[in-house]
């Protein structure tokens, strides 16, 4: 029976064939990143098979399991903790992978990565063509490889797909995405060789001309998928242009290849690619170049392609044959079921918060920000079960922690009833998205799923309520639970002296439009919150001046978005003192001593305190002698950002 | 084609960014270089070299990535030359920082990450706009 979404979006969900495999639909989960969550000599943990499980049952059409490393030596290896596949010792856990994909009706791909440059990991050098050295201090120096290596790394990459077809695969995966090996080899950035791998766009192709030929020949009876840049981004850095970009896949599909998907940026590339900052669809462009150009090669894409109606156009505007999608999965593992039911309002969206990213830069598993069980699947405690005594609770606080406790709480069977004072849900959230640079749709979609959701689940939500104690006097022995997620607040004892009759804002306030900001403008607090602020005050041609204590702006910014804040600042001229410390505030305005222990005075007209925070906790202790169970939650226990509270939401809501 | 400006102009700009340079170790060494100049024989390099708490600017050939001897390489394309030539008597370090963000400065590092943190260079690097710990953008 067709589901309304599947009738809405009838090219997505069309059935396909691709190298005499039948499809259920048009949807290809791509191995956008690698987990790190296996061990540390390459072999897949339970924690891995659990994630993979949920990846399993996204509904897509071809699923293509995260990169393995192909050779003993580990120079392909770009993460501490990535799955390797140079040994049969590997197959067990490579089988049970593609029977679940295939128990679930997908077509099983497995993707070899050798991370060339970015490799290495465990080695303290890496290889490619040339030795052009690190851009990003986190890779390892570069060895150039030598033309015995290059054949050794192809039978390399001919035996582990031969292996990944044993284990049950039925096709494999090469990628010269983001700068590995196969980009290194094709790019002029990295590849200055004068041999016959180097030089001319024939030559710099020659690598993977020989690669694909290798693993076609290891496994003529299967696909072979490759991924190549429809743009480097590195062009300013004398890398490959666009049109040198699109001869390289001309020369893929002249060897023969199955499916070239379409990507774009290097990891250093000096311009943003799969950022919040790039609106949905900015790349497209590329994919309807590579169909135009290789009107008989399946094109895969999806970057910066969040939406599924979005890619339903595409698919029937012939824009690209297989919408290829990672994190939005990640985000939400149902979006595809929640789509094919007309659900999409129910969809958590991936904010592009690159959270993901962040984490495997630090050598950490990826996370997700949105998503709170990603990598967490094999835990029971991460799991919403029924309620063994159903309660009811009340949480007060509809910001990201208290909706993602009522939520989950909601779905194991308690009855939840959600206080706010504010008239909107989302809390401070509402004020960080309506100023957001970025991309503010992103960031609201995050209130509209909440209130999607609360509304099918049946949880009420109380606005303009304040609870304190004598509310809950008059509701004494009505809720089992009090959730305390009321966020954090300002820290006004910590401010400096401040003179009579002069007024500080809360920066959370101004954002939230209950102050307002006039004349010139000096924000005391330079991280996310401030930053927000001063950024969304100075595109309104309002002078912002930020204060920091620090000796570095952004300081409780994701790493992965440190360079945006401070690139809009630069880009809006908005003045900054770092390492200064406010000592006073009067009617001339703010009194400073500068990171130099120079003391100067900021005129304003508008002062704005975006930090120091504190838990907003009274409530914990207020109804302590109240209620059977109280529990502080999100920024309520300690200050600090969207995954924190989300994850504590979430992890509360399984507990109680 | 603009050419690399000689070390006595650098060295102004050093001075006045003492208080930033200062917390190199002895022995570190920037190098600046035209990135028409580098793939050539004999093309030149500057070099600022941390000596007793300050940089010293120098010039010496440039002898290919591997033997450049140096722990960050500035690689400038044509524009990037103009725009640090023009400023280097003002206030060249935020150029510096735009060029690297718009791509006409490339900033290899030659050391790893945590050999670069012990001898000084956080701030240093911060100050020209190079993300730490990776861009992944």
């Amino acid at each position: 029976m067709t589901r309304p979404g599947e009738a809405k979006l009838k090219t997505l969900f069309q059935p396909a064939e691709w190298a005499g495999l039948k499809i259920k639909n048009r949807v290809k989960y791509g191995a956008c990143c690698v987990s790190n969550y296996n061990t540390r000599d390459g072999f897949i943990t339970p924690r891995e098979l659990a994630r993979t499980r949920v990846i399993a049952e996204t509904g897509c059409g071809i699923i293509t399991n995260q990169g393995a490393y192909p050779d003993p030596l580990g120079e392909g290896k770009a993460y501490f903790r990535q799955v390797a596949i140079f040994d049969d010792k590997f197959l067990p856990q490579f089988e049970m992978i593609a029977r679940m994909i295939k128990d679930n009706g997908g077509i099983a791909i497995q993707q070899i990565l050798h991370a060339g440059r970015y490799g290495g990991i465990d080695l303290g050098y890496c290889i490619q063509p040339s030795i052009v050295p690190q851009t990003l201090p986190h890779f390892r120096a570069p060895r150039e490889i030598t033309k015995d290596q290059i054949r050794e790394t192809i039978r390399q990459h001919a035996e582990a797909a031969r292996r990944s077809i044993k284990a049950g695969f039925d096709g494999t995966e090469i990628t010269s995405f983001m700068g590995y090996l196969l980009a290194t080899f094709n790019s002029k950035f990295t590849n200055q060789r004068s041999d016959e791998y180097g030089g001319s766009l024939e030559n710099r192709g020659r690598f993977m001309r020989e690669l694909i030929d290798g693993i076609k020949q290891a496994t003529p009876d299967h696909p072979l998928v490759v991924r190549l840049n429809g743009a480097e981004l590195m062009d300013k850095w004398g890398g490959n242009s666009e049109d040198e970009c699109f001869e390289l896949m001309q020369q893929a599909a002249d060897c023969g290849v199955d499916m070239i998907s379409v990507t774009v940026g290097w990891q250093e590339a000096p311009e943003s690619s799969i950022g919040r900052d790039i609106q949905p669809g900015h790349w497209n462009y590329l994919a309807a170049r590579a169909k135009a150009l290789l009107p008989d090669v399946p094109i895969a894409f999806g970057q910066r392609l969040p939406n599924p109606a979005m890619a339903d156009q595409c698919l029937s505007d012939g824009i690209f044959d297989f919408w290829e999608v990672c994190r939005p999965l990640l985000a939400d593992p149902k979006m595809l079921h929640k789509a094919a039911e007309d659900r999409m309002d129910e969809v958590r969206r991936c904010v592009g918060s690159l959270n993901c990213l962040s984490r495997l830069f630090r050598d950490l598993p990826y996370t997700c920000t949105m998503n709170p069980a990603l990598g967490h699947e094999v835990e029971p405690e991460y799991s919403i079960t029924p309620a063994a005594v159903k309660k009811t609770i009340m949480v007060v606080g509809a910001g990201p922690a208290g909706m993602e406790c009522a939520l989950t709480a909601a779905q194991r069977g308690h009855t939840v009833t959600v206080y706010d004072k504010g008239d909107r849900i989302g809390g401070a959230l509402v004020g960080y998205a309506s100023n957001d640079m970025a991309n503010r749709d992103d960031m609201l979609s995050v209130l509209g799923y909440y209130e999607a959701v609360a509304k099918r689940l049946g949880v009420e939500v109380k606005l303009n309520t304040a609870v304190d104690p004598k509310l809950m006097r008059e509701l004494l022995h009505v809720y089992d639970v009090v959730v305390v997620a009321t966020g954090a607040r300002l820290d006004r004892a910590q401010l400096p002296p401040i003179a009579d009759g002069v007024e500080v804002l809360s920066a959370v306030e101004v954002a939230c439009g209950r102050g307002e900001a006039k004349g010139r403008v000096v924000i005391l607090g330079g991280g996310k919150i401030g930053l927000t602020l001063a950024e969304s005050l100075a595109t309104r041609k309002m002078d912002v001046t930020i204060v920091e204590a620090d000796k570095r702006l952004a300081g409780d910014v994701m790493p992965s978005w440190k360079w945006r804040h401070t690139a809009w600042v630069d880009e809006l001229g908005i003045p900054s003192v770092t390492g200064a410390k406010a000592v006073k505030i009067d009617r001339d305005g703010v009194h400073v001593i500068d990171g130099k222990g120079i003391a100067r005075v900021l005129p304003a007209d508008t002062i704005i305190a975006a930090s120091p925070a504190v838990p907003a906790q009274d409530l914990v202790h207020a109804l302590e002698w109240m209620v059977d169970e109280v529990h502080p939650c999100g920024d309520a226990i300690t200050p600090r950002g969207l995954g924190a509270a989300i994850q504590d939401g979430y992890r509360l809501g399984c507990r109680i | 084609m603009t050419p690399l400006p000689p070390p006595s102009r650098w060295q102004r700009l050093l001075d006045r960014h003492s208080t930033l340079f200062g917390e190199l170790d002895d022995g570190c060494r920037i190098g600046i270089a035209r990135r028409a100049d580098v793939n050539q024989p004999g093309a030149a390099m500057v070099v600022w070299e941390a000596v007793g708490g300050r940089l010293v600017a120098g010039d010496r050939p440039f002898p290919g990535y591997r033997d450049a001897g140096v722990d960050v390489l500035l690689v400038g394309d044509d524009e990037a030359m103009t725009a640090i030539s023009g400023e280097l008597e003002g206030d060249a370090l935020p150029v510096l920082k735009r060029l690297v963000r718009q791509g006409n400065l490339v900033c290899y590092v030659l050391k790893r990450q945590c050999e670069l943190l012990e001898a000084g260079y956080e701030d240093v690097l911060q100050s020209m706009g190079v993300a730490f710990a990776g861009a992944c953008r």
